[in-house]
């Protein structure tokens, strides 16, 4: 078959090496078999077109298989089919992972004609009634999933495996569970394991250009995987480790290259470079460019807009647009903006400190929104009045000043007075203090001490000019700053963020700006400031900073969250979506990831021992595949290390379909491992121990296919199907007859009567079509608690517990909520804090 | 390895690695050297006097005005508090193992001091305190003393010149980091010292690899061992010096079983065997040894009690628990107390709103609410499930006062799994939990009371009393049992949080079934029994009772919680850093002001060292890197056994730097300047050594010999001479320039601080 007798058996590994072998390096090197440069070329024949034909067309059965079931929203569709809509429509968002995967199904979407108003709100809502068009949307993941199958097949290949080999391990992507229930929903890790899969199968074909280095195909397939790598981590960070990946395997190579001494210098530097290019630049300049278009696709203002700083939002069409006089003088009215959050102005009103050991004096917050009370004028501190004999004068770095509050006349002071939230020694209160004919005292002393201006404004580091220099305002007396404590004050402070003064205070939470200024005197044509426009560079960094601090910050306490260490045996699987009678539960094919973990332990309990073994000189050749075995379960071993041991080291919350990408590698190693062990063996004896895996897997498939598809599953297959007794997908609403088409049946309770009020509730509130867990939030509440004492308390086979429990999938779903897995908390929380301010009264406050 | 220059291939015969045995025959070899190349007297004695000198300047250099400042400065506030834990034997918790602690506190028993001070805020004054202060710092400073020779005999063990010696103690001499930590009441010299120590030890191991087995041999390696273990029983950080030698091991090993050496795999196991026990088990041994001795010496109840469990609270002398710890029967009135909020169970008339502020709905129930206080409302009343006409029997005679036999007091004793009713005493109606939301967490079960003889739901007022840590059948018993009440037919826990309930609920804290029933967080105790006092007899009994607790489940204990909580050290300090600011040396440490004066203390190492070894650790870097790479293409750019020197010696000095400082990139806790003064020792060794490299030509004339060598020459050339007198000049300059902040005995004026303001991280205090 194919090309197979091209294959020397290579008992030492040497003789497809056109290098090294004659360079008189260390004898060392010399007696082992080189273990990662083993490559072959390969020519493709009307066989593999065959194979590939053969496997993408059952993949496509397979993934593509009733995309339309279940015609509801599903777990994290939540989030990526709303950030579809917004890039239709172009309003600014903000997400923790970057732009590509999600841009591509916004493509999908408007392809499919989806315009973008549906919302997304909750896991359960309806996709048929609201007209989306969510089939065209799922069918990209599926495609881009039915595209790993033929890709597994491609690399084996490249490896130097037959195609038999290289079929088994199509078929294992082919049916493998969960790989097939992440690729037929608007979930990010398809297009992920996507770029991924071909990022190594397009490496894998540059190694078999091996032999024709700056050759066409040799840079086609340099410059494509180098592409892959970008879209791979364009679409999810994880795919940033295909870099260490690639990159051993790239430097062992040169490390081996530069040793040969037909390769003149100028050449290995040439090798040195193209791999640079291909592998470092072309990913980067990929990586750029998505983010490019992300902007230019969003480019109206949203609802995220608020948490990047002013530079930002003044980029976004309807966003801050900020014009102020630059000049801060003696008598000016300012409005004074903390830097470097998103917490908003300096703000003081009608309202004491009431905590225990406070002072009792009017409180200083910051809030989030323009406001009359956020103005204060700016006084001299040594003569206290505003003297303008000379003309105004311009407040300078370094000056002692007060600050006073329009609204209510009080001066921003400080004292030794421990602020609400903190007992911290080196924390004090601030407060606003006077009254009428007092003079003030020295407590409400404040300098300013400019950190930086401007370099676009001159004089913006000497002199105050507002938006242009970053100041701290340092008390005095205490010797303390002025402080973003960024935590929420009580309701008496109307749950405003609080302010303090602080001794040694990092510059980062304790730098001001202002932002407005005017001085009712000057009114003629005075220099304005305004926010200058991010670059599109400057763009990118400050939003991959974002989401850096995101992902460090993302720990949630999400039920079906999963330590790695719980990952390769498949410990439980993640509960997406439930409906009546079936749901979709995220586990993989357990036969395969049991396997696939087994296969790389063996490597990585074969390769040590080789190495001994070679140190005593002992060099079995593992039935004459060993330095094919090593070159490639190596490269696919490390790369699977690559992709998994990071994330023990990761403290944000995790979940199982993060081992996908690792998985897809895992794969190549088991089919590579099964070729190692039949190797010698007749062919009939081979290949039926290919069926054999095959017969598993395809087992194993079948009985999971029902939590993958959503298909109805009876309760007593369902209880058997529970290899594990970690795996917690809930067998009390599977039950059989009960067709998603049937009306709902009726509820009966018996139960007490407060639950019958709130089944009236509840029943008021839902449409029946959807189940009671994940109805819409006004309901929600009242359902919530009561699917699992339900079924409790009913247990199984009873009709009312059916129909309650139906979402109820181990935890109550409250939790399987939006809150998932890529809403950042903290900026949540953030805007959550803005908004509660609105609400939460400071209406006194407003016009 | 091929050599091209012939002087040293005639050498190398000699002189090679592999025949440095030859120390012993060095006398042989010493006098003919000596002959041909005649010496001066200075020159022959340099070593001794280079050594001298070390010593003293580092004696000068940490005990230089080590009275001053008389008040607590920084971490002294922790580890002279330990200090005195230790003298008053009061069992006290931290995340650092005890050896360092235990040693300061040595120190202070020598001296004679009692622990009566416990160092409770920074600035406070020592004199007026009565604490023997100057003598605590002394021994303390003793460790920080020693670094320096330590770090001269490393170098000189490791074939460097005097001249690279020198240098490296130097330096680590007039480091202002090293010398303001060495001489406070601080851990991290203490670890350090033990640091050097084995890595000293385990050089000295190493170059006696050709006499395997001796009594020499032996010796440094058990001597390896026991200072890893002294080390990690310092701070766990130790960890990363047997990370250090580990790796080195494993390299050695790595060469002996290589078959072109001609060993057997016996002789090989042999060797593997025997570092095994020297430098794993020792100073595993070691390290329980040192907490047998820390739960040896604090037998007495104190401020740590609090973080263990009861059972090991018990084993302190006079602990609250066995104070009061009696068995709870059935009718006994007793309060229920959370235990992490410290709220009691509470319930009265009053019932909960038909419906709250989002809409829901409750089930009107009467309320169950978590009270700060005790009062009638809070007393409740365990109810046997079975036996009810005699229960009551047992019952009215309790009530009426009557004496009752033990017997029959044991048999209605609450019990470890028992399912029992909850009755409130004031209303006279039971606990219940049901299928309706909590008022403020509606994913949690509602708690409430109905009538006694409602049977409809006489299931849901049936609760499991399940104890920590305990065994069936064991009686539950005040203040000492920790208690989950489960729901017999939910499976719900009782358990409370911090929110409070808005005015109809009187504030008091919300109490709901959890159905996450395993959460530390449901833990309840019965924190009294109304109307009982232990009397002397029974406070005898309980004594008596308690059962012991061996060392090792001890140890298990305590080792657990200091992981538990070195992870959870995330609080935000304001002078915490991150480590990728630590060798640029971007800020320093704030340990302590004073106003009057204008004085500080402020932890920065000398910039200038820092930078420059810095920049030694990058030449050193990328010169392996190029030697690498052009002897991949056979192109011999440095003399073999010079790069050899160069590659295991001051490889090892580079690694030590790498495993002392990389892994705390993947730390979570907050982290301080200080983390990386190990590693900065390391590097300075590494300058020294890239100063050798780069400065001395005939460099191989003098690798791998006996640190106290006369043969060696002193400085070969005249550049080497001035370059070794500009690093050193520097170095002491702004070491003495910077010394105001690190020994904080002067006062500065503005100008002056600003001038040593060098960089913007330098926030000093007292600038303006």
């Amino acid at each position: 078959m194919s090309n197979s007798e091209k294959r020397s058996p290579l008992p030492k590994g040497h003789s497809m090496r056109p290098d090294t072998s004659s360079a008189p390096a260390k004898q060392q090197q010399q007696q082992q078999p080189a273990s990662h440069l083993f490559f072959t070329e390969w020519t493709f024949t009307t066989a593999d077109a065959l194979v590939l034909l053969l496997t993408t067309a059952l993949a496509v059965i397979v993934r593509c298989h009733s995309l339309a079931t279940p015609g509801q929203v599903v777990f994290d569709e939540v989030h990526f089919g709303k950030f579809a809509g917004k890039y239709i429509n172009g309003t600014y968002f903000y997400d923790l992972h970057p732009p590509l995967a999600k841009m591509m199904f916004a493509a999908a979407g408007k392809l499919a004609g989806y315009d973008g108003m549906f919302d997304f709100k909750s896991i359960g809502l309806d996709y048929e009634a609201a007209g989306v068009p969510y089939v065209g949307m799922r069918l990209m993941p599926a495609l881009l999933g039915v595209v790993t199958v033929p890709a597994a097949y491609v690399t084996a290949r490249a490896c130097g495996y037959l195609w038999d080999t290289g079929l088994l391990a199509a078929l294992l992507v082919c049916f493998e569970n969960g790989l097939v229930t992440q690729s037929r929903l608007i979930l990010l890790d398809s297009p992920l394991v996507f770029f991924t899969a071909l990022s190594l199968t397009s490496w894998s074909m540059f190694w078999t250009k091996q032999g024709r280095p700056f050759s066409l195909g040799w840079w086609a397939w340099l410059l494509t995987t180098g592409c892959m790598m970008g879209c791979a981590a364009s679409c999810k960070w994880v795919g940033l480790f295909l870099f260490p990946a690639i990159g051993l395997s790239t430097i062992c190579d040169l490390w081996e290259k530069i040793a040969d001494q037909r390769i003149s210098p100028t050449r290995w530097f040439a090798h040195f470079f193209a791999r640079a290019v291909g592998l470092l630049a072309v990913p980067l300049a990929v990586y750029l460019f998505w983010f490019q278009v992300h902007f230019l696709v969003l480019s109206k203002t949203g609802d995220a807009a608020p948490m990047m700083t002013p530079e930002f939002q003044a980029t976004l069409k309807g966003g801050l647009d900020v014009s102020t006089d630059r000049d801060v003088y003696y008598g000016s009215e300012i409005r004074i903006r903390h830097s470097n959050s998103r917490s908003g102005y300096l703000h003081s009103h009608h309202h004491p400190w009431k905590h225990e050991k406070g002072s009792g004096q009017q409180q200083i917050t910051i809030y989030g929104y323009a406001d009359p009370n956020n103005v204060w004028v700016v006084y001299p501190a040594v003569n206290r009045t505003v003297d303008e004999t000379d003309g105004p004068r311009k407040v300078q770095s370094g000056d002692v000043i007060r600050l006073r509050h329009k609204g209510t006349g009080k001066f921003l002071h400080s004292h030794d007075k421990k602020p609400a939230l903190t007992n911290d020694d080196n924390k004090f209160e601030v407060s606003g203090y006077g009254f009428p004919g007092f003079a003030g005292d020295a407590n409400d002393n404040f300098r300013i001490d400019i950190l930086n201006g401007d370099s676009k404004s001159p004089g913006s580091d000497k002199s105050v000019q507002a938006i242009y220099s970053r100041f701290r305002i340092v008390h005095t007396r205490l010797n303390c700053v002025l402080y973003n404590s960024r935590q929420k004050l009580p309701e008496w402070a109307f749950s405003q963020i609080e302010v303090n003064c602080m001794r040694n205070s990092l510059p980062r939470m304790s730098t001001w700006h202002v932002e407005y200024a005017h001085h009712p005197n000057i009114t003629a044509d005075v220099p304005k400031a305004t926010y200058r426009p991010l670059t599109m560079l400057q763009k990118i960094w400050e939003y991959n900073k974002h989401m850096a601090e995101s992902n460090e910050s993302l720990t949630g306490d999400h039920p079906f969250a999963a330590r790695p260490q719980h990952w390769p045996w498949l410990r439980r699987g993640t509960a997406y979506w439930g409906g009546r009678g079936k749901f979709i539960y995220q586990l993989g094919n357990p036969i395969i990831w049991w396997s696939s973990l087994a296969a790389c332990l063996l490597f990585l309990a074969i390769r040590p021992v080789l190495f001994l073994l070679d140190k005593r000189h002992i060099h079995p050749t593992l039935g004459g595949q060993r330095s094919k075995y090593l070159s490639g379960a190596g490269f696919f071993t490390v790369a699977w290390l690559c992709h998994y041991v990071p994330f023990y080291l990761m403290g944000r919350e995790l979940f199982i379909h993060h081992y996908f990408p690792a998985l897809w590698m895992a794969i190549m190693v088991l089919a590579f491992t099964v070729d190692l062990v039949s190797a010698r063996m007749p062919k009939l004896i081979r290949w039926s121990m290919y069926i054999a895996v095959l017969a598993a897997v395809l087992y194993a498939f079948q009985v999971f296919s029902f939590i993958t598809y959503a298909r109805t599953w009876d309760k007593e297959t369902c209880v058997k199907s529970k290899w594990l007794k970690t795996w917690d997908f809930d067998c009390e609403h599977a039950i059989g007859g009960v067709r998603a088409t049937d009306p709902p049946p009726k509820v009966e309770t018996t139960a007490d009567d407060e639950t019958k009020q709130q089944q009236q509730e509840e029943d008021a509130v839902g449409d029946g079509e959807i189940i009671p867990p994940v109805v819409e939030e006004k309901s929600q509440d009242n359902t919530e608690e009561k699917p699992q004492e339900k079924a409790e308390a009913k247990g199984s086979g009873d009709a009312v517990a059916d129909t309650v429990a139906g979402g109820q999938i181990g935890e109550p779903q409250f939790h399987v909520e939006p809150k998932f897995e890529s809403v950042h908390e903290d900026e949540a929380t953030e805007l959550e804090s803005i908004a509660n301010n609105v609400e939460a009264g400071e209406k006194h406050d407003e016009l | 390895m091929s050599v091209d220059d012939t002087q040293v291939k005639r050498r190398s015969g000699k002189e090679s690695p592999d025949t440095a045995a030859q120390h012993q025959a060095g006398g042989a070899l010493k006098s003919s050297r000596t002959a041909k190349t005649p010496v001066s007297s200075f020159v022959r004695h340099s070593p001794k006097y280079a050594f001298a000198a070390t010593v003293l300047l580092s004696f000068v250099t940490r005990y230089w005005q080590i009275w001053d400042p008389a008040q607590v400065v920084f971490d002294e506030v922790h580890f002279g508090k330990f200090a005195s834990y230790y003298l008053r034997r009061e069992y006290y918790f931290d995340v650092h193992p005890p050896l360092a602690k235990m040693l300061i506190a040595l120190g202070g028993w020598l001296v004679g001091y009692d622990g009566h001070f416990l160092f409770e805020k920074i600035g406070m004054d020592y004199v007026s305190n009565g604490v023997p202060y100057i003598m605590l710092r002394g021994w303390v400073a003793l460790f920080g003393f020693a670094l320096p020779p330590l770090v001269y005999m490393i170098m000189a063990e490791s074939g460097y010149s005097v001249a690279a010696s020198f240098l490296a103690a130097l330096l680590v001499t007039f480091d202002n980091a090293l010398v303001t930590q060495g001489r406070l009441i601080l851990l991290d010299n203490i670890m350090i010292f033990f640091m050097l120590a084995a890595v000293y030890s385990y050089i000295k191991f190493f170059k006696l690899r050709y006499k395997a087995f001796g009594v020499q041999w032996w010796t440094w390696l058990l001597s390896t061992g026991a200072m890893l273990g002294c080390v990690v029983s310092c701070k766990l950080v130790g960890l990363f010096t047997i990370t250090l030698i580990g790796i080195g091991v494993l390299y050695d090993l790595w060469r002996i079983i290589d078959i072109r050496r001609g060993t057997t795999m016996t002789e090989f196991y042999k060797h593997f065997v025997a570092r095994a026990v020297g430098l794993i088990v020792v100073p595993f041994m070691l390290y329980l040894g040192f907490f047998a001795v820390h739960f040896a010496v604090l037998t007495h109840t104190g401020p740590g009690d609090a973080y263990h469990t009861a059972k090991f609270q018990k084993q302190l002398i006079d602990n609250p628990l066995t104070k009061s710890s009696f068995d709870v029967h059935y009718g006994d009135a007793i309060a229920f107390k959370h235990r992490q909020t410290g709220v009691f169970l509470y319930s009265d008339e009053s019932r909960y709103p038909l419906r709250y502020e989002d809409q829901r709905v409750s089930s009107q129930g009467q309320q169950v609410t978590g009270a700060k206080e005790v009062s009638d409302n809070t007393y409740w009343i365990f109810k046997p499930t079975r036996d009810g006409e005699e229960f009551a029997e047992f019952f009215a005679k309790r009530q009426s006062g009557a004496e009752i036999p033990a017997e029959e007091m044991a048999k209605w004793a609450v019990r470890n799994n028992d399912v029992v009713q909850m009755q409130h005493i004031q209303t006279n109606k039971v606990l219940r939990t049901h299928d309706v939301a909590s008022p403020l967490t509606p994913t949690n079960m509602e708690f409430t009371c109905i009538l006694q003889n409602d049977t409809a739901a006489v299931d849901d007022t049936l609760w499991q009393v399940k104890v920590e840590d305990a065994d069936e059948d064991d009686v539950v018993q005040t203040t000492s049992s920790f208690l989950r009440i489960v729901s017999q037919k939910h499976k719900v826990a009782m358990w409370t949080h911090s929110k409070k309930l808005p005015e109809w609920g009187r504030k008091h804290q919300e109490i709901n079934g959890n159905k996450k029933d395993q959460e530390k967080t449901n833990l309840w105790v019965v924190s009294e029994i109304r109307g009982r006092k232990p009397s002397e007899q029974e406070k005898t009994e309980m004594l008596a009772q308690i059962e012991p607790m061996g060392f090792v489940a001890k140890y298990v204990e305590l080792q657990s919680l200091m992981i538990k909580h070195n992870n959870a050290l995330t609080s935000v300090h304001p002078f915490q850093s991150t480590p990728i600011s630590w060798p640029l040396l971007l800020r320093g440490i704030s340990f302590w002001t004073n106003n009057e004066g204008r004085k500080q203390i402020y932890l920065l190492g000398n910039p200038v060292g820092w930078w420059a070894s810095d920049a030694a650790l990058f030449a050193y870097v990328l010169s392996m890197v190029m030697i690498a790479l052009c002897e991949r293409r056979n192109i011999d750019v440095i003399d073999g056994v010079v790069q050899r020197h160069m590659f295991r010696s001051t490889g090892f000095l580079a690694l030590a730097w790498f495993v002392h400082y990389f892994p705390f990139f993947l730390m979570g806790r907050s982290l301080f300047l200080h983390h990386y003064l190990p590693a900065s020792i390391f590097a300075y060794m590494v300058l020294a050594a890239c100063y050798q490299f780069f400065m001395f030509p005939e460099y191989q004339r003098f690798t791998l010999r006996r640190w106290n060598d006369k043969a060696r020459a002193l400085i070969p050339s005249a550049g080497a001479g001035i370059v070794l007198a500009v690093i050193s000049v520097v170095q002491v300059a702004v070491f003495l320039f910077f010394a105001p902040v690190s020994y904080g005995n002067a006062g500065l004026t503005p100008e002056q601080i600003n001038a040593r303001r060098w960089l913007s991280g330098y926030d000093l205090h007292f600038q303006k």
